[in-house]
């Protein structure tokens, strides 16, 4: 078997180019969803309970800051530094969620399921309040949904 | 397991730091050197009392440029819904080097007063600002070299409790072992200034009417936490029922006890002893705190306090700066703080009753200050986590980095807006991005290098309670390093 590999290719002739076949499309394969991905299947899932949302990015934001221990770079002070660090901008430039899903907006910010964006409050490194703005797209009304840094809901 | 003595109490203070509980005050006593009896005590007293503004003041909405065309267009252009129209602006006296004018937000007119001059006299300008001044390890020359990544930057910047550990402590990397810059300025003047501490005499000289702080916490000198109603102690504040006595003494007796059986280890035993001591601090303190009430109590009435919480506890520190002498103390740091300016939603309206108060509450403090001839004597300084966003989120404004603050008093040279005022306009060459948050150029650490160097911290020691001071500041150089005190 080795030598049919090791023979030398038959170069093409340029007066006598070989035929051309039909491209056959390649076979695609779909690329592995991340880990991140994976928590936040189901994500705005109006079968599960809204809050369940704010759970699963607390998840991806848990597994962010186990992989991300650079502080002082890439510093998170709201939903757009989140977002562009769990994109890939981040000190190891990790994609932890690919550009195109779809908890982004067009303009690349976190979204609730109501298509608002996730208020993300930063009180300390690795600690981030989450926010939604609830069904009536308000922030900071009465029927936010909030989650404290620790993981457990927090009334408006 | 064996723990050393320096475990036992590292830990034990460790875990007290955010409560006001009373072991982390005897423990942080305990770590306290006795202040060494060198000769009398001669010269000025003084008082530095830091007001901490937490949740992230959004000082932009306080201080503004009133140029137009200029500093207001920029300003009003950014801030949008949440812009000060120009023609409520209090104005300040004063034009900088480029020519800009500043008005304060409507609800500081007494602020503005002690810019301008108490009672409109302009020898009596008590107050000034700062402009652009945030937590740095290192200056940033331009947007650019922020951008490209290569300045070493302050850890988990626009979080709020890495930015208060980072004004307190001064140290923006982050310290393994934490210890703030008036704890670090006690352990380096508090045995050598506070002289007339002798004969096995000790009070602490770092006060906080806002329970543990990471200020005041030094490698060996610690804060005492204190109330409005006085000293802490083991049966609340100033109990003076028989039954809170009778626990208080029995308390006492415990602790003092020469018994050694009832301890198990040089550390109980240790920590018997210093309760013992620190009730006696307690108590000893709460004796001239008392006393001084008759004498006060006249010129808080007539300085206008509003009723609110924030009054007492400058009027305690006021107590606290007026029985000094009876304290044996030459230096004192209090620590205040007051929150709640995290106001990402109804900027506008929770922004003006808040500063109403503030307003109010300095300007009856400073007005104390000068009645009881204490004014030369104390400077009062500002701080808090971060400045915020320029651009309005709807209701309010995000996380972001530098701001401006103000300190007065006696001693300030008043009326000046000091630093560098930044361009205000959103992606303009002082914003890094995400709606106009703005980067220091003038760092914590010369700010606070010039209070401390006013204090009495030497030149030689500067480098101790700054770390970072020489990337900014020589601290043999004459000049100060911002300018607001000459």
């Amino acid at each position: 078997m080795l030598w049919l590999v090791l023979l030398p290719a038959e170069k093409p002739s340029l007066l006598n180019p070989p035929p051309v076949t039909p491209s056959q499309p390649a076979p695609t394969t779909p690329p592995k969803p991340t880990a991140a991905e994976n928590l936040l299947s189901g994500y705005g899932d109006p079968a599960t309970p809204p809050i369940e949302d704010l759970k699963k990015l607390h998840h991806v934001i848990g597994g962010y800051f186990s992989v991300i221990k650079e502080s002082s770079k890439n510093p998170i002070g709201g939903n757009a530094d989140l977002a562009a660090a769990l994109r890939g901008e981040n000190p190891n430039r990790t994609v932890f969620l690919p550009a195109n899903h779809r908890i982004f907006s067009a303009d690349g910010l976190l979204l609730d399921r109501w298509g608002s964006p996730v208020i993300v409050h930063p009180e300390g490194w690795r600690q981030l309040e989450l926010r939604s703005a609830g069904p009536d797209k308000v922030a900071y009304s009465g029927d936010d949904l909030i989650l404290s840094p620790t993981g457990l809901q927090k009334n408006p | 397991m064996m723990r050393s003595r320096r475990q036992f109490l590292g830990e034990a203070s460790c875990a007290a730091i955010g409560s006001t509980s009373i072991l982390s005050t005897l423990l942080n006593l305990t770590m306290a050197n006795h202040a060494a009896a060198a000769g009398g005590f001669s010269g000025q007293r003084k008082a530095l009392v830091c007001l901490f503004l937490s949740g992230g003041c959004d000082t932009f909405n306080i201080l503004i440029p009133r140029d137009s065309p200029g500093g207001y267009d920029e300003y009003a252009a950014s801030r949008s819904n949440l812009a000060i129209p120009r023609n409520q602006l209090l104005p300040l006296n004063y034009t900088d080097s480029q020519g800009r004018q500043y008005g304060l937000n409507p609800a500081c007119t007494r602020l503005a007063e002690m810019f301008n001059g108490l009672g409109g006299d302009t020898s009596k300008k008590r107050l000034s600002f700062l402009a652009n001044v945030g937590t740095l390890i290192e200056p940033i020359p331009n947007k650019q070299s922020y951008l490209d990544g290569n300045i070493a930057l302050p850890k988990a910047l626009f979080s709020h409790r890495d930015q208060i550990e980072q004004w307190q402590t001064s140290v923006p990397q982050g310290m393994p072992v934490l210890s703030g810059w008036g704890g670090r300025a006690a352990d380096v003047i508090h045995s050598t200034l506070n002289t007339e501490q002798t004969a096995g005499y000790y009070m602490p000289m770092n006060f906080s009417l806002s329970g543990n702080n990471a200020f005041q916490i030094g490698r060996s000198e610690g804060q005492f936490v204190i109330t409005t109603g006085g000293a802490l102690s083991f049966t609340g504040t100033g109990g003076t029922s028989a039954m809170q006595q009778a626990k208080e003494q029995a308390l006492k007796d415990v602790v003092a006890s020469p018994i050694e059986e009832h301890y198990q280890s040089l550390f109980q035993r240790t920590h018997g002893r210093i309760t013992a001591n620190s009730i006696e601090r307690g108590a000893l303190f709460q004796q001239s705190f008392d006393g001084s009430g008759a004498n006060l109590n006249a010129v808080f009435a007539a300085a206008g306090f509003p009723n609110h919480w924030l009054s007492q506890q400058f009027q305690a520190a006021i107590k606290t700066i007026y029985i000094r002498e009876q304290l044996k103390l030459a230096r004192q740091t209090i620590f205040i703080e007051f929150g709640g300016w995290d106001h990402h939603s109804e900027l506008l309206n929770t922004q003006r009753g808040m500063l109403l108060t503030l307003d109010a509450v300095l300007y009856a403090y400073q007005k104390s200050l000068e009645a009881l001839g204490l004014a030369d004597d104390v400077i009062t300084f500002t701080a808090s986590d971060f400045g915020r966003t320029l651009r309005s989120n709807g209701q309010g404004t995000d996380h972001a980095w530098s701001g401006n603050q103000f300190v007065f008093g006696g001693p300030v040279q008043g009326g000046a807006v000091k630093g560098s005022f930044p361009s205000l306009a959103i992606d303009g060459p002082d914003d890094i991005g995400r709606g106009g948050r703005i980067f220091p150029k003038l760092a914590a650490d010369q700010y606070i290098c010039e209070l401390l160097r006013w204090f009495g911290v030497s030149n030689g020691d500067m480098d101790q309670v700054l770390p970072n001071i020489r990337n900014f500041y020589d601290p043999a150089s004459a000049a100060n390093p911002v300018g607001f005190l000459g």
